[in-house]
């Protein structure tokens, strides 16, 4: 007897403590489920594309999530790094192929602070002396000219990049504004509001397009103006899209009531082959797209998501939370995929094949580790690849 | 005269004497004497103790083939080569001779003639052979005791009286002598086992019973167990002679339902079927990650009180009890397995990084009242890791969500092929249906 009382009273107590753990457990809530959605969802997507390579943030302290990554087309180049801190975009260079990695580079960026950054891309001769330009919206239209674009060249040759960060030299920049009216005669500049500006790559490593959509306040004109940019920075005027697409006619004039204001944020997409033009607002806490071409007719397209970019084989390809989904130039839902942790970076042509580049950040800041960047390529034309 | 009588009383004294001895020594030697005779006579078996009281068996008879007075002379030598049994059996004729057809009716008329068992012979002539065939039934304990058959020639008058009934008086040692106390009959499900009663632990036959003798009056208090049903714990008061008690068993849990929060915060549903009732248990549970309550203590503060994930484990289990099913706390053991099935806009798939795992599990359960419990399961989970598809990611830091992040209760890869969980409980509300 004494011996089954002294048993039932162990279990008593072994059943009180594990109910009294449990229940400290369950209050502290301490506990979530293996499995990041992003990361599952970047899984399905990864196997199907090549990885290029993987940079990291060793040497740099960084105290704020906003951050992007724009990799240069090069398994051994990394990419250029922007970095918000204290207001202020400050840019670095990241090599690859060490997890380790030296910084090679690291200047604040001289520009206004609270910009914000919407879009990049990288061009010139990636393997001595890459160059990334930078698009800041807030800042162009803010300053009253055209649009203020930054464009950084990394010198890869630069004997100074060992040093200290604070002397490094390799990484220059160049601030410039784009001046409409020079090729639109009698418009003032300040009668002009950048409505959108889109970066394209061309087939040729040295130089890129600059698209821009603008809206002459006083007449509600609109006018699609696309320049040319070497790698010495060098602007020039290459063509208004208007015009080309019409052969009579340098603006348009939308019926209305026109979704273009001078207060409207938006984004412009010109897609060239099929000379169809793309704007997508943001409106009432939601994206509203529309399209135009030779006819100069504005239609609304219904897209889910963000436009990422119009694609050089004339789909939209869009991103929508977790998911990219890929439209016909009419707007059709072709698929989608799972991006998850992925995110889509630009187009460019590598080796005259246009390929998409998708950057995987790995954040493990948290368990004092480094901020990762591993980068991915895909040919725009095996994109149907993704369909799950 | 008086010399002459006194002469005579002296002459006759002495042989007188004499005489009164060897009487004395004869009967006191007369016992021994009969003993001996009796030792030295034919080997019929060693004959019992003497009991109290004796075993009481009426004899039943019945022929096949025979004429009446045939019948009445086979009969009359049974009865009496049987009543002269050395083994302190008393013999009584049955009324009516043939006896009744049920075995019951043939303890009835048994008992109301005072017996405590019976025995049924049946001789069957068949041309010059007869066969015989008897059962010798002990009614206390509700069993037959012995049952034989011989054929033979037709006997004669001289075989008959010596050994023709031979096998059937040696059958009445199988009956052993009764108890002082009453003799009890418990009747319940074959196989239960009981505890408590006088006379050891005792086991339901085939039939499911099982005979005790107790002294009475008395109050006895006994459990009765068997797999599959609720344990029985019942006092019982004996003041009768000899009587029935009847188990009234039910059968165990065949089905529950747990309500249960996975690592305390995601609700889980589990449905237990049990091939053993109350003892092994098969189970199907799902466990959604929609909606749960979020880590409260996190590195960055960010306090989120619920949390949802598009995911859902589908378990499978397969365990036993190992207490029995009325204690207050009661453990099991067992394993199981899940997969993670993973909803996202594109499909519903598995989990293409951890799709499968399986783990063992200990639980304890507490029923203050037998019935529904509450109770708590560890289930430390190991999960196939799909390490391709996470390309050059490490999956350890991006599946450590847990408070511990860099400890091992929140999980650490095992090789490249494993994913181990130490921190896996289930805490909840089991219900019997």
């Amino acid at each position: 007897m004494r011996k089954t009382h002294l048993l039932a009273l162990v279990m008593r107590v072994a059943f009180l403590s594990l109910a009294a753990l449990s229940a400290a457990l369950s209050v502290m809530g301490c506990f979530s489920p293996s499995f990041d959605e992003e990361v599952t969802l970047a899984s399905l997507t990864k196997p199907k594309l090549k990885y290029l390579h993987t940079v990291s943030t060793s040497r740099i302290s960084l105290p704020t999530n906003q951050v992007f990554y724009l990799p240069v087309p090069s398994a051994t180049m990394g990419g250029f790094l922007g970095v918000r801190i204290d207001g202020y975009p400050k840019l670095y260079y990241l090599k690859s192929n060490s997890l380790k990695g030296p910084i090679e580079g690291g200047d604040t960026i001289p520009t206004l602070p609270g910009l914000e950054y919407a879009y990049g891309l990288v061009f010139g001769n990636f393997t001595s002396s890459p160059l990334a330009i930078l698009y800041f919206p807030s800042l162009s239209n803010a300053s009253g000219g055209g649009s203020d674009l930054l464009l950084f060249s990394y010198d890869v040759n630069a004997a100074s990049l060992q040093g200290p960060v604070a002397e490094k030299k390799a990484l220059s920049d160049l601030v410039f504004t784009l001046y409409f009216s020079t090729n639109v005669p009698g418009v003032p500049v300040s009668d002009l509001y950048l409505l959108g500006l889109q970066l394209r790559d061309s087939s040729s490593a040295a130089e890129i397009y600059i698209d821009t959509f603008v809206l002459q306040k006083s007449n509600k004109r609109c006018y699609e103006l696309s320049f040319r940019m070497d790698s010495s920075g060098t602007v020039q005027f290459d063509k208004n899209l208007v015009l080309d697409r019409t052969g009579d006619r340098t603006y348009l004039v939308f019926t209305p009531p026109s979704p273009f204001s001078h207060s409207t944020v938006g984004r412009y997409f010109y897609s060239p082959d099929n000379k169809k033009s793309y704007a997508q607002v943001y409106e009432d806490g939601k994206y509203r797209a529309y399209y135009w071409d030779e006819a100069g007719v504005l239609e609304e397209i219904s897209l889910e998501g963000r436009i990422a970019m119009v694609l050089s084989s004339n789909d939209i390809l869009c991103v929508k939370e977790k998911y990219g989904l890929v439209y016909s130039p009419e707007g059709k839902r072709r698929f989608e995929f799972a991006l998850g942790s992925l995110s889509v970076i630009y187009e460019l042509f590598v080796n005259n094949v246009p390929t998409i580049f998708f950057v995987e950040s790995i954040d493990q800041r948290d368990e004092g580790g480094q901020l990762f960047y591993e980068t991915y390529t895909l040919p725009t034309g095996e994109l149907s690849k993704l369909e799950e | 005269m008086v010399v002459g009588s006194m002469g005579t009383h002296k002459s006759w004294g002495i042989p007188l004497f004499l005489v009164g001895l060897l009487c004395a020594l004869g009967l006191f030697l007369l016992p021994l004497g009969r003993g001996w005779a009796q030792e030295s006579g034919p080997k019929e078996g060693a004959p019992e103790e003497p009991s109290y009281p004796p075993r009481k068996v009426m004899v039943f008879f019945r022929t096949e083939g025979m004429g009446s007075e045939e019948s009445a002379i086979f009969y009359d030598s049974l009865v009496i080569y049987l009543q002269g049994n050395p083994y302190n059996k008393r013999i009584v004729e049955g009324l009516p001779i043939a006896g009744p057809d049920s075995v019951n009716d043939r303890a009835s008329v048994s008992y109301r003639r005072a017996c405590d068992s019976w025995i049924m012979v049946h001789v069957r002539k068949s041309g010059e052979e007869i066969e015989v065939a008897y059962r010798l039934y002990d009614i206390p304990y509700e069993s037959y005791r012995a049952e034989g058959k011989f054929s033979t020639e037709f006997p004669g008058a001289r075989d008959r009286s010596t050994f023709f009934w031979k096998p059937i008086r040696e059958s009445l040692r199988e009956l052993p002598a009764l108890p002082k106390d009453p003799v009890f009959t418990i009747r319940g499900i074959p196989g239960t086992k009981i505890f408590g009663l006088p006379g050891g632990e005792k086991e339901l036959n085939a039939e499911g019973k099982a005979a005790f003798s107790a002294p009475t009056p008395a109050t006895y208090r006994f459990r009765a167990e068997k797999l599959g049903y609720e344990p029985l714990e019942e006092q019982v008061l004996l003041k009768e002679k000899g009587g029935e008690i009847l188990l009234n068993q039910k059968r165990g849990t065949l089905v529950n339902l747990d309500l249960s929060l996975w690592n305390g915060q995601f609700p889980s549903f589990y449905l237990g079927l049990f091939p053993i009732p109350n003892s092994l248990f098969l189970k199907v549970g799902l466990t959604s990650f929609f909606s749960g309550f979020g880590p409260f203590l996190v590195h960055d503060s960010n306090f989120e009180p619920f949390v949802s994930y598009p995911l859902m484990t589908v378990d499978f289990q397969f365990g036993g009890y190992l207490s029995s099913p009325d204690e207050t706390v009661r453990f099991y053991a067992g394993v199981g397995g899940f997969v993670r099935v993973f909803y996202s806009d594109l499909r519903t798939m598995l989990d293409p990084l951890l799709p499968f795992g399986g783990y063992p599990l200990i639980g304890v359960e507490y029923a203050p009242k037998a019935g529904n419990s509450v109770f708590f399961e560890y289930t430390p989970r190991i999960l196939y890791m799909d390490a391709e598809a996470m390309g050059n990611v490490s999956i350890g830091s991006y599946l450590q969500t847990a408070f511990f992040k860099d400890s091992w209760a929140s999980g650490t890869a095992v090789g490249d092929w494993f994913w181990l969980e130490l921190v896996s409980f289930r805490l909840g509300y089991r219900v019997r249906l």
